[in-house]
């Protein structure tokens, strides 16, 4: 659901030739806790237990979260600033450029 | 109806390949179409005799583009959080909703993960107006967020019902 405000985010706040570069290290890490992840999360639903997986999803996401929001919301900020609020008749009938 | 009530779980499958790999085809021809735009709206362009200038060799290589390793390192750490939080328990949605509380077969679960992906669908059209209406940062936190009671209330409501 986040997935478009964050490409969106993670362009603007990297330079042109170091974007590949950051979605190949963030795929190829992930992918490699994935794998892990995977393992664990199949040996638990193998012993029975339909809890613990969900409450690791949730604390792993209020984590990443979190940590994702405090380091990079000063940035947008400082970089970016703040966006001019806009109501919804607004953007509706704002000119398309 | 379902396929599979009609022709078989096998057959089902099947069938369900081809229609992926048959998707998959037709997604290169949107692809095929960029590259006559590449030439003129190409980033990389900008910076490539430079680059090919002062090259450095090896492994270093990888990493000579970088001038934000800070963002990048958070970018790497927050994406491997949230990787494991995925990857803990939604490729095994099928098996939790099969042989965990629910009991649902495999019918039920298509018919799950449709409604899952059509809600997803719909509620994703919504965050450019988040976006629009406060930091980008701030609304990214916030739709993540949203998603926890959610992911709570599958593992924990069959303790309680």
């Amino acid at each position: 659901m986040a997935s478009p405000l964050d490409d969106s985010f993670n362009m603007d706040v990297l330079d042109a030739k170091e974007r590949a570069t950051n979605t190949g290290l963030e795929i190829a890490v992930g992918s490699g806790f994935s794998a892990i992840a995977i393992l664990v999360g199949s040996r638990l639903l193998d012993g029975g237990d339909f809890t613990t997986p969900f409450l690791i999803m949730a604390g792993f996401s209020a984590i990443s979260t979190l940590i994702y929001w405090r380091v990079f919301r000063r940035l947008e900020i400082s970089e970016l600033g703040k966006p001019e609020t806009e109501t919804v008749a607004e953007l509706a009938v704002a000119p398309a450029d | 109806m379902l396929f599979i009530d009609s022709i078989g779980k096998v057959d089902a499958y099947r069938y369900a390949t081809y229609a992926g790999l048959g998707l998959w085809f037709l997604s290169l021809i949107p692809a095929l179409m960029l590259r006559s735009h590449e030439a003129e709206d190409r980033p990389e362009e900008q910076f490539k005799s430079n680059a090919s200038a002062n090259k450095p060799r090896g492994i270093r290589n990888l990493f000579s583009g970088i001038s934000h390793p800070r963002r990048i390192v958070y970018f790497v750490i927050t994406s491997a959080f949230a990787s494991v939080a995925f990857a803990i328990v939604a490729p095994l949605f099928n098996v939790v909703l099969q042989e965990g509380d629910v009991h649902a077969d495999e019918g039920e679960i298509g018919v799950m993960f449709a409604i899952a992906q059509l809600s997803l669908a719909v509620v994703t059209l919504t965050t450019p107006l988040l976006a629009a209406r406060m930091l980008r940062v701030d609304a990214i936190a916030i739709t993540r967020l949203a998603a926890i009671p959610f992911i709570l209330g599958i593992g924990l409501l069959p303790l309680i019902f």
